[in-house]
C-alpha cells in the first residue's frame, strides 16, 4: 500500500500549475497597485526637469541686451561714419528683436524681466568719455560677455525655447562681433 | 451527510479563499482609493492655501517694488534699487509657484496669464528716469490703475479658490469622518475571512490526520493480509507507463522488497517462458481496450526456481488529480491449484467407482433373476408333476422354497427400483401433483380396496421433479401407511400440500428465502417410536418382523433417495398407534 501513497505526493510544479490562475491574479493587483502608485510621481518628476527656467537667468540675459541695445543707440547719437553706423544698427536692430523673444519666453514661463535699465551709472560715466572707437569696443566686451551667457545657457539649460533662442543668438552674435571687430580694425 | 461532504470538498474550499480573495481586493481597492481620495483632496487644500498665500504675498512684493523704485527715482541712489530688484525676484519665484500648483487646471492658468500680464505692465511702468512732470504724473496713474485692476483680479482668484477652499474642506471632513468607518470594516472583514479560513484548515489538517493514522492502520493490516492471502499489489501509471509493486509482491516473486525498480521491461523476467503470451496479451489489452483480463500463469521464483501458479486481475483506477492508473492484483494460487488437480482426480476416481458400482448392482439383480426363476419354475414344476408322491415334509419344504425364492424377486426388483432411481436421466419438468396422487392411487386400488381405506388430498401444488419417479414416491409411501394400517380400523391417509419458505422451517437448516414445497403424508396407522425416524429410510431397515408385515425395507431408502433426487428433504414424525406423519420438501 506504501508505493500507492508515494503516487499521491503532492508534486510542486503541479500545486503551481493547478492554482496558476489565483496566483495570476494575485501578482497582476499587485502589479496594478505598485504601477499606479509609482506612476504619478514620476510623471510629476519628469515633468518639474523638463521645463523649469531660472528666472534669473533670464534676467540677466535681459539685462545684458538691454545693455548692448542702450550703447548701440548712445553711440549712433555721435558722430560716426556710416559704415560704422550701419553696423551699430544692424546690432540694435538684432538685440530688439532678440528683445522680444526673450520677452516671449518671459511671458510663457511666468518671468518678470526688466524692461529698462535701472542702474545707468557706470554706463553713464562711460558715455562721457566716450568716442567711436570706445563705443566699438565696449559694444564689443557687451558682445562677448553676452555670448559667454548664451553658451552657458546652451549647455544648462533643458527648456527648448530657451535653448533654440540661445543657440541661434551665438551664430547672430558671432557674426556681430566679427563685424564690429573688422569695424575696430579700420577705426585702428 | 452531503451538507458535510460539500463542506469538506476541495472545490469548496477553493471557492471560499477565491471569494476571500477577491473581497479583499476589492476592500483593497476601496481603501486605496479612499486613501487616494483623502490625498487628493488634502494636496488640493494645501494647493489652495498655497495660491491664497502666494496671491497676497505678490501683491505685497509688488508694493515692496514700488517702495524701492520710488525712493531710487526720488534719491538716484542705486541702493534703493536692491529692494526694488529683491522684490522682481520675489515676484518671479511666487508666479513660478502659482504656475507649479495650478498647472493642471486651465481656468487658473489664464486667470494667472492676466494677473502675469498686469503684473508685467506694472512693472513697465517703473522707469528710472522722466522727460517731463507729466510723464512722471501719467505714469503714476497708470501705475495706479493697473494696480487696481491686479488686486481686483487677485481678489476674484482669492475669492474662487476660498469656495473651493470651503467645498473641499467639506468634503475632506465627510470622507475623513468615513475613514475609520472603512479603515475597521476591512481589518473586521479581513479578520473574520483570517478566522474561517483558518478554522477550516486546521479541521481540514486534523481530519487529515485522522485519515492518515487511518491509511496507516489499514496500510499495516492491507501488508499483513497479503502476507497471509498470498498475493501482492501493483500500480501502472498509464500514462508514464510507471510501475510501482507492493513489498509482498516482491516476496511472491522471489526477491527482496523493493530490491528492484519494476518496468514494463523487466516485468516478463520470472515468468514462465511457456506463459510470457498471456501476460503480453493482457498488457496489450490495456492499450487497445483500458481494461485487464482475468489471467493465470506461471513465473519461476527468484530465490528458490520454483514454479509458482499466478492469477491476477486489474481495473482502471482514475484518482482526483486525474491521473489514470491501472491497479493490479496478483495472487499465488499454487496450493489451490495443486488441490483442485487433486479434487479433479479423486472426482474422476469416484465416478468411475460409482459407475462400476452402478453397473456392479445392475448386472448382479438382472442376473439373480435368471436362476431365481429357474428355481421357481422347477419348484412349480415338481407342484405339478412330483406333488402326489412328495412326502408331507417335502411338501412343506418346497413351500418354504417358494416363500423364500417370492421374496428374493421382490427383493430384487426393489433393488432394481432403487438402481433404476439412481440411474434414471434427471429432467425435470412442471409436475401437478394433484395427477400424481390419482395415478398412485389407480395404482394401488386392489390394495386399497382390500383395506377398504380412505386416500384423502385436495388442491395439491406443482413442483419441478421426474413424474415417475414422483408416483413412485407417492405410491411407497401410501402403500407403507395401507401396510401398517389397523387392522380394526378404516386406514384415512391424508394428503396435503402448501409453500413454505426455507428459513421458517429450522429443520431444514436453511437460512435462505427458498421457497419449498411441504407434502404431508398423515395415516392413523401403527405409527413408530420416534427415534426411529431416521432409521426407516435407511436400506434393508425394518421396524417389524418379516412374517407380521412382509417387505424387503427398501420402499422408505428408494422415497429417501428420490427426495434427494428433486434436492428435497424427507422427515417421519410418529408415535406408536397413533399414526404416522410423512413430510416432504420439495423445491418449487
Amino acid at each position: 500500500m506504501s508505493f500507492y501513497l508515494i503516487s499521491h505526493k503532492t508534486n510542486l510544479m503541479s500545486t503551481i500549475k493547478r492554482y496558476k490562475t489565483i496566483l495570476f491574479f494575485l501578482l497582476f493587483s499587485i502589479s496594478c497597485m505598485l504601477i499606479t502608485s509609482c506612476e504619478k510621481k514620476n510623471k510629476e518628476e519628469k515633468n518639474i526637469v523638463n521645463t523649469k527656467i531660472d528666472a534669473q537667468v533670464l534676467i540677466e540675459i535681459a539685462e545684458s541686451n538691454l545693455k548692448v541695445v542702450a550703447v548701440t543707440q548712445k553711440a549712433m547719437e555721435s558722430e560716426m561714419e556710416n559704415s560704422t553706423r550701419i553696423v551699430f544698427q544692424k546690432i540694435e536692430n538684432d538685440h530688439i528683436e532678440l528683445k522680444n523673444k526673450i520677452k516671449k519666453i518671459a511671458k510663457d514661463n511666468f518671468i518678470i524681466i526688466p524692461n529698462t535699465l535701472y542702474d545707468t551709472k557706470p554706463l553713464k560715466v562711460f558715455i562721457s568719455e566716450a568716442n567711436t572707437y570706445l563705443y566699438l569696443k565696449k559694444t564689443t566686451d557687451l558682445l562677448l560677455a553676452e555670448l559667454e551667457y548664451y553658451k552657458k545657457i546652451v549647455i544648462s539649460t533643458q527648456n527648448t525655447a530657451l535653448k533654440t533662442l540661445a543657440t541661434e543668438s551665438i551664430t547672430n552674435i558671432k557674426k556681430n562681433i566679427t563685424i564690429i571687430q573688422k569695424e575696430i580694425k579700420l577705426q585702428e | 451527510m452531503l451538507k458535510s461532504k460539500l463542506f469538506d470538498s476541495i472545490g469548496f474550499i477553493r471557492s471560499v479563499f477565491l471569494i476571500a480573495f477577491f473581497i479583499l481586493i476589492f476592500l483593497a481597492s476601496i481603501t486605496y482609493r479612499h486613501i487616494k481620495e483623502l490625498d487628493e483632496i488634502s494636496d488640493s487644500i494645501m494647493n489652495t492655501y498655497e495660491i491664497s498665500i502666494e496671491l497676497g504675498q505678490l501683491i505685497s512684493y509688488i508694493k515692496d517694488a514700488e517702495t524701492g523704485h520710488r525712493g531710487y527715482v526720488i534719491t538716484n541712489d542705486s541702493l534703493y534699487l536692491e529692494p526694488f530688484i529683491n522684490a522682481r525676484k520675489n515676484v518671479n519665484n511666487t508666479f513660478q509657484a502659482l504656475n507649479t500648483t495650478i498647472k493642471s487646471d486651465s481656468i487658473k492658468q489664464e486667470q494667472l496669464k492676466k494677473v502675469y500680464d498686469l503684473v508685467d505692465k506694472r512693472f513697465s511702468y517703473f522707469k528710472n528716469n522722466f522727460s517731463s512732470k507729466k510723464e512722471f504724473n501719467d505714469d503714476f496713474r497708470n501705475g495706479k490703475i493697473i494696480m487696481d485692476s491686479l488686486r481686483t483680479e487677485v481678489n476674484n482668484m482669492l475669492s474662487t479658490e476660498n469656495k473651493l477652499l470651503s467645498s473641499k474642506d467639506k468634503l475632506y471632513k465627510y470622507n475623513n469622518s468615513n475613514t475609520p468607518l472603512i479603515v475597521f470594516s476591512t481589518f473586521l472583514i479581513s479578520i473574520l475571512i483570517l478566522g474561517l479560513g483558518y478554522t477550516r484548515i486546521i479541521k481540514n489538517y486534523n481530519d487529515l490526520i485522522n485519515q492518515n493514522i487511518r491509511l496507516k492502520i489499514f496500510d499495516e493490516s492491507s501488508k499483513q493480509a497479503e502476507i497471509l492471502g498470498k498475493y501482492g499489489s501493483w500500480l501502472l501509471n498509464i500514462k508514464d507507463q510507471s510501475f510501482s509493486y507492493s513489498d509482498n509482491k516482491f516476496r511472491l516473486l522471489g526477491c527482496k522488497p523493493q530490491s528492484f525498480h519494476p518496468t514494463l521491461e523487466n516485468l516478463l523476467d520470472n515468468i514462465h517462458p511457456d506463459d510470457k503470451e498471456i501476460l503480453t496479451d493482457a498488457f496489450k489489452q490495456i492499450e487497445e481496450k483500458e481494461s485487464f483480463p482475468l489471467i493465470r500463469y506461471r513465473i519461476i521464483k527468484k530465490d528458490t526456481l520454483e514454479i509458482r501458479h499466478f492469477r491476477t486481475t486489474a481495473k482502471i483506477f482514475i484518482d482526483k488529480l486525474g491521473n489514470k492508473n491501472m491497479i493490479g492484483t496478483t495472487q499465488d494460487i499454487t496450493e489451490d491449484y495443486n488441490k483442485t488437480q487433486l479434487i479433479e482426480l479423486r472426482n474422476k476416481e469416484l465416478e468411475q467407482n460409482n459407475k462400476e458400482l452402478m453397473e456392479f448392482n445392475h448386472v448382479a439383480s438382472h442376473d439373480l433373476q435368471e436362476p431365481l426363476r429357474k428355481i421357481q419354475t422347477f419348484i412349480s414344476r415338481i407342484e405339478d408333476k412330483e406333488k402326489d408322491t412328495l412326502s408331507e415334509s417335502a411338501k412343506g419344504y418346497f413351500e418354504k422354497i417358494q416363500e423364500a425364492s417370492n421374496r428374493m424377486r421382490i427383493l430384487i426388483d426393489d433393488l432394481l427400483q432403487y438402481s433404476r432411481t439412481n440411474r434414471s436421466e434427471k429432467a425435470f419438468e412442471n409436475i401437478d401433483l394433484n395427477h400424481v396422487a390419482t395415478n398412485a392411487i389407480s395404482e394401488l386400488s386392489e390394495n386399497i380396496a382390500e383395506k377398504k381405506a380412505v386416500i384423502n388430498f385436495e388442491k395439491l401444488h406443482q413442483v419441478q421433479g421426474i413424474q415417475f419417479q414422483l408416483e413412485q414416491l407417492f405410491i411407497n409411501i401410501i402403500s407403507n401407511s395401507l401396510k401398517y394400517s389397523k387392522t380394526d380400523e378404516t386406514a384415512i391417509v391424508n394428503i396435503s400440500s402448501k409453500k413454505v419458505k426455507a428459513f421458517k422451517v429450522p429443520k431444514l437448516k436453511d437460512d435462505s428465502k427458498k421457497e419449498f414445497v411441504k407434502i404431508s403424508f398423515k395415516d392413523n396407522g401403527l405409527g413408530f417410536e420416534q427415534e426411529y425416524a431416521e432409521k426407516i429410510f435407511l436400506l434393508f431397515n425394518r421396524l417389524h418382523g418379516k412374517k407380521e408385515y412382509p417387505g424387503t425395507g427398501v420402499g422408505l431408502a428408494i422415497c429417501k433417495k428420490i427426495v434427494e433426487n428433486h434436492k428435497g428433504y424427507i422427515f417421519a414424525k410418529g408415535k406408536p398407534n397413533e399414526g404416522a406423519e410423512f413430510e416432504i420438501y420439495l423445491p418449487v
